[in-house]
């Protein structure tokens, strides 16, 4: 019996992608499109607020417990200027007063090795230190004397007018 | 490249790719995995195309690529499902059942080139080129497909 390519190609033409297959390749590629980069940016944010609260926690340890709940009192702020690059602010209240931390996030999202500009210490006395960089590259190491500020650090707090930052400061007590 | 014209090639060959896929494959899932990846790189792509048939020829050459790197990979080995390829064919006659699972019968390499001649029509030469081989290569695959597929089909009957 001979090989009948006519027969070959009818059985070919019965051979046919499922439907399904397909409209599922071009909606997984279409919600490749769009989102990617806000989903990126929420990705940063969440690093940042992962960090700092880690960072709160460590000092939450090295003073016996005291700390924690005041070094959550910080909120994110992110911004994206005219030439599409993020921005990043963490404001931290810190004596009644607020500390400003700002930082670019590139369109990578590779911001984790700006955010450890900042750290927080805690020295021998149980004071705790909030040490950063500021815009002219000097590090600055200023005191958290939170525990004799909670009035003013939470009023501090409370007065930013940044909805969407204090949502982010609400998930990130949530996850801390 | 725009939303309609990306839906548009997926649509028209996605046949295509899936069927190339499937004579290297041997079975539905891996190739419909294949069709996916390629139309995802079809999608990714920034070089513009000339026509459709450059569409259809890039298609080709990437299913091609896909569906061997796919076979080479431990995976693959491992699970490889035996599957009665005829029976994915829509309401084939016995006919083509017999003939269409001989093909799928025949060494891999053998497949590909057979579909690339038979079904979509290219030259040796042009075969030759979606598959990466010499076009002598090709003619001599093509022979000894046809005798095998002859002994086959004779043991068959």
């Amino acid at each position: 019996m001979e090989f009948h390519p006519d027969v070959y190609k009818r059985a070919c033409s019965k051979l046919n992608a499922p439907p399904d297959a397909v409209k599922e390749a071009i909606e997984m590629i279409e919600q490749k499109r769009k989102p990617r980069k806000a989903v990126r940016n929420l990705l940063v944010t969440a690093a940042i607020l992962a960090l700092a609260v880690l960072a709160a926690m460590g000092a939450n340890a090295a003073s016996d417990g005291e700390l924690f709940e005041e070094v959550l009192f910080f909120s994110v702020c992110k911004t994206t200027d005219e030439s599409g690059e993020v921005k990043l602010s963490m404001d931290v209240a810190e004596n009644g007063g607020e500390v400003k931390l700002s930082m670019d996030v590139a369109e990578n999202g590779d911001a984790l090795q700006n955010a450890q500009k900042f750290t927080i210490t805690e020295d021998g006395e149980g004071k705790a230190y909030l040490t950063y960089t500021d815009e002219n590259g000097i590090q600055v190491r200023e005191e958290l004397d939170l525990m004799e500020d909670k009035a003013n650090a939470q009023s501090a707090s409370a007065g930013q007018e940044n909805p969407e930052a204090d949502a982010e400061q609400r998930a990130a007590s949530d996850a801390g | 490249m725009s939303d309609e014209e990306f839906t548009g090639y997926a649509q028209e060959f996605a046949g295509t790719v899936y069927r190339v896929a499937f004579h290297t494959c041997k079975n539905a899932a891996d190739s419909e995995d294949v069709l996916q990846d390629v139309l995802l790189k079809l999608y990714q792509e920034k070089t513009p195309f000339e026509s459709r048939e450059h569409v259809r020829r890039w298609l080709i050459r990437v299913a091609v690529n896909q569906s061997r790197k796919l076979l080479r990979s431990a995976w693959f080995r491992r699970s490889r499902p035996l599957e009665d390829c005829a029976a994915l064919l829509e309401e084939a006659a016995p006919e083509e059942s017999g003939v269409f699972q001989a093909v799928m019968n025949l060494p891999q390499k053998y497949r590909t080139p057979l579909y690339l001649y038979y079904y979509e029509g290219y030259a040796v030469r042009e075969v030759a080129s979606l598959c990466g081989l010499k076009e002598s290569t090709v003619s001599t695959q093509l022979q000894r497909a046809r005798q095998k597929l002859k002994q086959m089909l004779e043991e068959g009957s």
